[in-house]
């Protein structure tokens, strides 16, 4: 398993266990999410270990943001590490999901 | 006492004076036997004899016989009378004479002396007797002849001893020869003696055991049959020779035995000469040296062996791979190992494309106990290197420091080994344009200037590795330009001797590197090669190692850099990643921000991917992808190569825009993000090429180009 899920308060939490996010691993996680996804109109993504993401994570990412969206939910990340966070900066992945800096964080944005 | 009338039946007569000169021995009795007159000498011999004495009381006539009284004494006129003193038993010879008035006798004789030593013990000179006296010619007769028996007896005895030597001698010699023979057939060596033509006159039994063969297959045969390989005539030749006086023979041959068996003898020849000095035959000693062959053998088979790990060490641990890729620095080098193996050796640590050090040593000693010391030292060194940069947290130690501690760790061992190594560490900053380095009792290096053409030799003071407990290093520094060279060289180099013992020294190796000016570093390192090997015909006694540095002027857009091949694998992405994270760790300026590494290592992981998923053949395992990665004073250039398929990027690559929550399309927005120009193309060989530049982000409060 590459992710590990909880449910807070209606809240999905789900912990990547994965080094890295990236053409290796997406299509994994991606089929780990599509039951979790469907269960969950919120969701927070833990990015915790989490030291490299590439196109294809990053790909995967919008992908479950999508999914959640037209469901009208939304999808927050947090403890996104430095290396990781370069990249969702060079992207702009920070204008259109909220990167907060802990689950705690995350959660309390929807309270 | 009175003193005598002279002879009364003659005309002569002799006065008292002229009767003691003539006969001082004599006495002069009465009829009555009653002593009248003593001789002064006779007086002198026997001081109790005094006048009125009766003769009898003091003599007794030994001759003649029945004497009694006066009448009976002249009863033997012209007779020897013998008188002996009674009391001394002295006697004495003479005659009777008749003589008067008053009448009486006198006896006219002296002590009758046999021997010349009887005149000592009676306290007597021959002046004591008379002139006539026979005796003192009989004494003197007697002093020769006893004389005479002297010097006969001590030729007798002489003779005796001379004869009693002879007589030892012959037993000693006697005896010596038996001890000769025994000696000579209990000899461990094995020994024959041969006559002129070569024919065998004697041989031990060792000689007989160590030729495998019977006492009649030696003995009376042809020197040259026992050696039946064809040496024994070349060994008769030298024996010969010996003969002449020429030389001496100390010979080793080969043999082969009766049984087949094959063996080693050592021979020393003497030449037998007789009497005259004339040579007459040969003495030779030969000993069975077959076990000492054997051993010689193995020893040697053993050193063969050893050699060839030694060679073995040399070729894999000693030398370090030139660093061929290098944007600023050309490699030549010129490595020549001696036969025998010692302990040259030498390394490179490529920091950054700009900053290289360079590590060339010489272990002492030769073999392999000097090519593992030389290993051993290269390894310390570069653990030492990797130990220091990690201590420093990435920061490059100085020369100096990485030598300290090279030689605090590994000093005590040379010392305890009695050894040392002698070495330069020297670091080339081509982006600063400086040289430095540490001089350990090494020949110095050559630095051609680009500027005047000269060659200029640079030293250091340091001694040795091993030597003394030194602690500390000094490190030299100077300026190093592109298109400048610089040759570092062992002490093999400059002291390769020609036939006539001359040295190649520094000063002709800087007469090589500034003719070949113009050549690039293999040239220039084929050329010093050619030159000493011009020099000297000679085979090399030493190991030779030249490396030939060239500096060359520094360009981003040559994409040259230190290289690895990967598997054409996502699995190799990782390895990818950490290939050139490691290089950034020491090539990024540190004020540099941490995305601008993560972002650069991310657009060559998307190009790895891209590669991966949309560049190669269909089934075709076993593709590798080349990654090299250098660095200049500007930035980084990464370089990817590939057999496949060529990219054709769009002209104009942007990102696509996420609020549209695209899930693939990014690879090439994020290269082009992360980068400052991805260039697709083919290389020279007709592999596909893609380079990464990214320059270095330039301070905030500067205002022009990157230092």
């Amino acid at each position: 398993m590459s992710v590990q899920a909880e449910t807070t308060g209606g809240i999905g939490v789900v912990t990547l266990g994965l080094s890295a996010l990236d053409v290796t691993t997406a299509k994994e996680f991606k089929r780990e999410m599509g039951p979790l996804l469907k269960a969950h109109r919120r969701m927070v993504l833990d990015f915790g270990q989490v030291t490299f993401v590439d196109s294809s994570g990053l790909g995967a990412i919008l992908s479950c943001l999508r999914e959640l969206n037209n469901s009208g939910g939304d999808l927050k990340l947090c403890n996104v590490l430095p290396p990781v966070r370069a990249l969702f900066e060079m992207v702009r992945l920070h204008r259109i999901v909220d990167i907060l800096a802990t689950r705690e964080d995350a959660l309390a944005s929807w309270r | 006492m009175g003193h005598s009338g002279g002879m009364t039946d003659a005309g002569f007569a002799l006065g008292p004076s002229q009767t003691e000169t003539l006969f001082p021995f004599h006495l002069i009795w009465d009829d009555d036997l009653r002593i009248t007159q003593v001789g002064p000498s006779l007086q002198r011999l026997f001081p109790d004899l005094l006048a009125g004495a009766h003769l009898l009381e003091h003599f007794r006539i030994d001759r003649p016989h029945g004497i009694s009284d006066a009448a009976s004494l002249r009863a033997h006129p012209h007779r020897v009378f013998i008188l002996e003193h009674t009391q001394s038993k002295v006697v004495l010879r003479g005659e009777v004479v008749p003589v008067g008035p008053p009448p009486g006798l006198a006896f006219l004789g002296s002590p009758w002396l046999r021997d010349p030593s009887d005149l000592a013990k009676l306290g007597l000179r021959l002046g004591d007797f008379a002139g006539h006296d026979a005796t003192v010619d009989m004494l003197q007769l007697l002093q020769t002849t006893a004389t005479a028996l002297k010097d006969t007896q001590r030729l007798a005895d002489r003779l005796d001893e001379r004869s009693r030597e002879l007589r030892q001698a012959n037993e000693a010699l006697r005896a010596s020869e038996t001890r000769y023979r025994t000696l000579l057939e209990q000899s461990p060596l094995g020994i024959l003696t041969m006559a002129l033509d070569g024919d065998v006159t004697f041989a031990n039994r060792r000689l007989v055991e160590a030729l495998g063969g019977r006492p009649e297959d030696v003995l009376g045969q042809a020197w040259r049959r026992l050696f039946p390989l064809g040496l024994a005539d070349a060994a008769l030749a030298e024996l010969l020779r010996v003969g002449t006086g020429q030389s001496s023979l100390n010979i080793e041959l080969p043999l082969r035995r009766p049984d087949g068996s094959t063996g080693w003898v050592s021979l020393t020849g003497a030449v037998l000469a007789d009497a005259q000095g004339n040579p007459e035959g040969f003495l030779v000693i030969a000993e069975d040296i077959t076990s000492r062959k054997d051993a010689e053998a193995a020893m040697a088979r053993a050193r063969d062996l050893e050699l060839q790990v030694a060679s073995r060490i040399q070729e894999t641990l000693l030398h370090g791979r030139a660093p061929k890729t290098l944007p600023g620095l050309t490699v030549g080098e010129f490595i020549q190992s001696h036969t025998g193996v010692n302990g040259d050796f030498h390394d490179y640590y490529v920091h950054t494309p700009g900053v290289i050090d360079v590590l060339l040593g010489d272990a002492m000693g030769k073999g392999l106990p000097a090519a593992l010391l030389g290993a051993a030292t290269k390894a310390r060194c570069a653990r030492v290197v990797g130990r220091l940069i990690f201590e420093g947290r990435g920061r490059l130690p100085e020369p100096r420091d990485i030598v300290a501690r090279l030689q605090r760790s590994l000093g005590p061992q040379l010392v305890a080994m009695e050894s040392f190594v002698t070495m330069v560490y020297l670091r080339l900053d081509l982006t600063e344009g400086t040289i430095t380095w540490v001089d350990c009792g090494h020949p110095g290096l050559l630095r051609l200037r680009r500027d005047s053409g000269e060659v200029e030799l640079l030293k250091g003071d340091n001694a040795p590795l091993g030597f003394g407990a030194s602690q500390s290093f000094s490190q030299e520094v100077t300026r190093f330009f592109p298109g400048e060279v610089l040759v570092v060289f062992s002490d093999g180099l400059t002291e390769q001797r020609n036939s006539v013992g001359e040295m190649f020294g520094t000063a002709r190796l800087a007469a090589v590197v500034q003719a070949a000016a113009d050549a690039p570093p293999d040239a220039m390192a084929m050329g010093i090669r050619d030159a000493l090997s011009r020099f000297g015909d000679v085979s090399f006694g030493d190991d030779v190692s030249c490396l030939v540095l060239s500096a060359n002027p520094l360009r981003l857009t040559e994409p040259h850099c230190i290289a690895e091949t990967f598997p054409a694998s996502p699995s190799s992405l990782v390895g990818i990643r950490r290939f050139v994270r490691r290089f950034l760790a020491t090539a990024v300026p540190g004020d540099a921000p941490a995305e601008w590494e993560e972002t650069l290592l991310l657009a060559v992981h998307e190009v790895a991917t891209n590669v991966l998923n949309h560049g190669l053949e269909p089934g075709t395992a076993g593709t590798t992808l080349n990654v090299a990665v250098g660095s200049t004073p500007e930035g980084v250039q990464v370089l990817i190569t590939y057999e496949g398929r060529p990219f054709t990027p769009p002209e104009t690559v942007t990102l696509p825009d996420l609020a549209e929550f695209p899930d693939h399309g990014f690879g090439l927005g994020l290269i082009a993000g992360a980068t400052d120009g991805a260039d697709y193309g083919t290389d020279a060989e007709g592999r596909r090429t893609i380079t990464l530049t990214k320059r270095f982000p330039r301070p905030a409060s500067s205002a022009g180009p990157h230092p």
